[in-house]
């Protein structure tokens, strides 16, 4: 069964759409396949939902429709035209009198939405409603089965520090800041917001405030000039910032002293719970779902008398106590809001709505079924996890039934499909590729990454991001919705790319994950952390990695410790390469892709230093790996491509010592195969991870920068007698660690542990959907 | 609520806060705000040099100031290098006003004419309601008489 989301309209910075988005999130991860369809996308959200027309094509007999309603809509009467079952999903409709003396055009769309309410009550099976309020008008209307689930919010967003600029431009130690975040439209009453500052000022001339207001606005608004009207006696105390991003929103509530509401109408009221979750103290007036968003935690007032919230004002700016109480309680009250926290609302909400899922047989005593679900597979990919994931996957083929769930694609920088959809055997192997959705724009993937990168995002900015990282494989995160069933387990490779963040929450509890993170900046994408939260295990590659992870994201319940890999070295001839090259003096090797991120930049720089210091009795350096960077020759550096796997093994044991110069690692494999040829290593020390194994093995040394580099190059290659000693000791370490038989064994350890077991006792693989819903509520 | 000023928390004693409110607030009138309508009115009534006594004039006011599409709106700036992207903006705008201001003649003439038949519509229309009003109240009376 899939769920299908119809919403007017899909912009940023807009509740409606964010909400809609999560929600196909989380039925997703409740195993249901989930998209979004609208008439009207904005060009950045195209990738994140389809155009409504093609939604009648798409929608099967057993499908679901979430329809979202927040104003009047042309989609409504089309609706009784889509053969399926449907559901409401009721953001609230603001009364139309708030808007008559300002807008004609929104009034009578606002008119229109409550008409339409009618309509959709004889259309629908189910109404989701996000209060208590909106849920009592529903009821009113004479809805049948209409359910409050809390809505889906992050308010954890807005706790950075933020926009330091804004901050120090609103934050001058001086000046008390009353802040109102929310669009500028009339039912949020802001001309009370300006009538209110009147009062301070007035009653407190020694005093200085200034009201902030956050929020789109039409500048040409017969509203917005009212407001410019009202707010003239006191222009140096108000502030229009007009719409902010996320990273200004941050600096917004950092500035804040109060947070005010004068809102008589609100749906849920977003912004209060994001006040309170940044330690903001909120006075509200009592209407509409403003009491269910406080929750008790701030001061809800009524009626509107002004001096009396004037004087309640000056108390709270005043008196730390009670402002220390009202900040407690309001983080406490956010941290009620999450995704998480609607997931379980949701799933008790769908309960006789959504149809069970179809039983499957027991396995019997066959070996278990195990998903590796990675972004790309390939006997002829290089990149550290995908080979990670083909060698544990060729050695757990020995004891589970492995399918490799992965992408048609070859190239990582493009996602262009290069092999054919569907089923294939690759060895003992069965492989299930899926076509990549889209394809990807290198430039302009660079440039919303510079955007995005560093500063706090909405999740819609992050969505689009994550698409566009790629590759994007629909069909695949169907296939997992509707087969989980027929899988006993997953293995997860690489948190960075979408197949993981978007399926990984989908296989939820049935999977272990290997994240092989390192410290950058998408790790610090919220949209991570239902990620990280999901699986049954977290099976780091070191010690390093799992401390960063988890200085990043909470994980209750996951099972975390740091296993890493198996490396089995094979026999390889020298010669390969030397006559390949035209080689026949000592070398430094390197072995990987040729790109800035790798640190080459850095090691070239370092080589130069050591060739200029030792002259022609300098070794060579070898660059073996696809060339990214398009090196122009200089004196001694060699750059064969790409290496097979004899060619690479030939390679490593006859090079001089090895250098792994990537300062973002979370395990460098190129490490581990050169101790287990018995050769020393050479790494960059500003990477924790290569630090960590450096000192665990004791078979390599550390640089840092390029003058260090040629240091320490240059004394080791005058102590042959070092080199040995570093080689047998990492020769020593990797046989001890890094053996497939200790790995093959732990993971079948975790897998039976965390999933098996806990499936088995739980009978839920006996139970259809329905019945195990029920169970949990 | 009833029109005692009430205050809901959980998180702090309200007992002792509403007495500090009151003391603080003093003992004068202190009426809810009025709707905008009824402040529109009262800004209008403020206004010095045109009576307006609606939301229609007030808003119209409002638009004419926005009437002469050759000025456009004060050059802004967020980035770091905020005063020279002013300055900037401002000199690449005076370079070209003459231009601007042969492209937005026909528009200006066409803005004023059509705030003027807005207004035309609005006074024909406050007519309107008057004899609506005269007739309702003749009709009244009437029925009443009758």
């Amino acid at each position: 069964m899939r769920f299908h989301s119809l919403l007017p309209a899909f912009y940023p910075h807009d509740a409606t759409g964010a909400i809609a988005s999560e929600l196909s999130a989380l039925l997703r991860q409740l195993g249901y396949d989930a998209g979004l369809f609208a008439p009207d996308v904005h060009p950045d959200l195209a990738q994140l939902a389809r155009p409504a027309h093609e939604l009648p094509q798409e929608l099967g007999p057993t499908d679901a429709l979430l329809y979202h309603h927040g104003i009047g809509s042309e989609l409504v009467p089309l609706l009784g035209g889509l053969r399926c079952r449907k559901a409401l999903v009721y953001h609230n409709i603001t009364p139309e009198h708030f808007f008559v003396p300002f807008d004609a055009q929104v009034s009578r769309a606002l008119r229109d939405g409550r008409l339409q309410l009618q309509a959709l009550r004889d259309q629908v099976e189910l109404a989701l409603c996000f209060s208590e309020f909106s849920a009592s008008e529903l009821r009113r209307l004479g809805f049948r089965k209409v359910a409050v689930i809390p809505p889906p919010l992050e308010p954890w967003r807005v706790t950075r520090a933020g926009d330091e600029r804004l901050y120090r431009k609103l934050f001058d130690g001086r000046t008390q800041n009353l802040l109102y975040v929310g669009r500028i439209v009339p039912n949020k009453r802001i001309e009370d917001l300006i009538e209110l500052t009147v009062r301070l000022v007035r009653r407190n001339p020694t005093r200085q405030f200034r009201l902030v207001i956050a929020g789109s606005y039409q500048k040409t608004s017969n509203y917005f000039q009212y407001l410019k009207e009202q707010a003239k006696p006191i222009r140096k105390h108000v502030t229009f910032l007009g719409p902010v991003t996320a990273h200004e929103l941050c600096a917004c509530y950092r500035a804040a002293h109060l947070f005010v509401s004068m809102s008589e109408h609100e749906g849920f009221g977003l912004p209060l719970v994001e006040a309170m979750a940044a330690g903001v103290p909120v006075v509200a007036h009592a209407d509409a779902a403003v009491p269910e968003a406080l929750g008790g935690a701030g001061v809800l007032f009524s009626p509107k008398r002004l001096d009396h919230v004037a004087a309640l004002c000056e108390i709270l700016l005043d008196d730390q106590s009670r402002r220390r109480k009202l900040v407690d309680a309001g983080r406490r009250r956010a941290a009620e809001f999450s995704p998480e926290a609607t997931k379980l609302p949701l799933a008790r909400a769908l309960v006789g709505f959504a149809p069970a899922q179809p039983k499957r047989s027991g396995r019997g005593q066959q070996k278990p079924r195990i998903g590796f679900v990675v972004h790309r597979f390939g006997s002829q990919v290089v990149g550290g996890a995908e080979r990670h994931c083909r060698s544990l996957a060729l050695h757990m083929s020995r004891h589970w039934d492995v399918e490799v769930l992965t992408s048609c694609a070859a190239d990582y920088l493009t996602w262009e499909d290069a092999h054919a959809p569907g089923v294939s055997p690759d060895g003992p192997l069965s492989v299930r590729r899926f076509a990549g959705a889209v394809t990807r724009d290198m430039r302009s993937f660079n440039a919303l990454s510079r955007k995005v990168f560093g500063r706090a995002q909405e999740r819609l900015d992050e969505e689009r991001w994550l698409r566009q990282q790629g590759p994007s494989l629909p069909g695949l995160y169907s296939h997992l919705a509707e087969q989980r069933e027929a899988y006993d387990g997953f293995v997860f490779f690489t948190y960075l790319y979408e197949p993981t963040a978007m399926g990984l929450p989908i296989a939820g509890k049935r999977a272990l994950f290997v994240p092989t993170a390192h410290d950058e900046q998408p790790l610090r994408f919220g949209i991570y952390r239902q990620v990280f939260a999901a699986p049954a295990a977290i099976l780091f590659n070191t010690p390093e990695e799992q401390a960063l992870c988890e200085g990043l994201f909470e994980m209750p319940g996951v099972h975390r410790e740091a296993v890493g890999l198996g490396v089995d070295p094979e026999g390889g001839d020298p010669s390969a390469l030397l006559d390949r090259v035209g080689l026949r003096s000592e070398y430094l090797l390197f072995l990987g892709r040729i790109a800035k991120g790798k640190g080459i930049p850095e090691l070239l720089a370092g080589y130069a230093k050591l060739r200029k210091r030792l002259g022609t009795s300098a070794p060579a350096l070898v660059l073996a790996g696809h060339d990214e960077m398009s090196l122009s020759p200089s004196p001694g550096v060699y750059i064969p491509g790409p290496l097979n796997d004899a060619a690479k093994w030939g390679a490593l044991r006859g090079a001089t010592a090895i250098v792994v110069p990537s300062a973002q690692e979370s395990l460098s494999l190129l490490a581990l195969e050169a101790w287990a040829c018995g050769k020393p290593v050479i790494a960059n020390g500003e990477s924790p991870v290569l630090t960590g194994q450096a000192h665990r093995s004791q078979a390599a040394l550390l640089y840092r920068g390029p003058d260090d580099f040629a240091d320490v190059a240059a004394a080791l290659l005058a102590e042959p007698a070092r080199r040995e000693r570093l080689g047998a000791a990492g020769q020593a370490f990797v046989a001890h660690t890094y053996n497939w038989g200790r790995i093959e064994d732990r993971y079948q350890q975790l897998l039976e542990e965390f999933v098996l077991r806990p499936r088995r006792e739980a009978g839920a693989r006996a139970l259809p959907r329905e019945a195990r819903t029920e169970l949990l509520a | 609520m009833s029109d005692k000023f009430q205050l809901v928390s959980t998180a702090i004693d309200l007992e002792s806060l509403a007495v500090e409110i009151e003391r603080r607030a003093g003992p004068g009138p202190d009426e809810p705000p009025g709707r905008p309508q009824e402040r529109i009115e009262q800004l209008a009534e403020r206004a010095e040099n045109e009576p307006a006594t609606s939301v229609i004039a007030t808003l119209l006011r409002s638009l004419a100031e926005d009437a002469d599409v050759a000025q456009g709106f004060p050059a802004q700036s967020h980035r770091v290098l905020g005063g020279a992207v002013v300055a900037a903006k401002k000199g690449f705008r005076l370079a070209l006003q003459p231009l601007i201001n042969d492209a937005f003649a026909r528009q200006k003439v066409f803005n004023r004419r059509l705030l003027d038949t807005i207004a035309a519509l609005h006074a024909e229309n406050q007519i309107l309601e008057a004899r609506v009003k005269t007739l309702e109240a003749n009709a009244g009376r009437q029925l009443d008489d009758g």
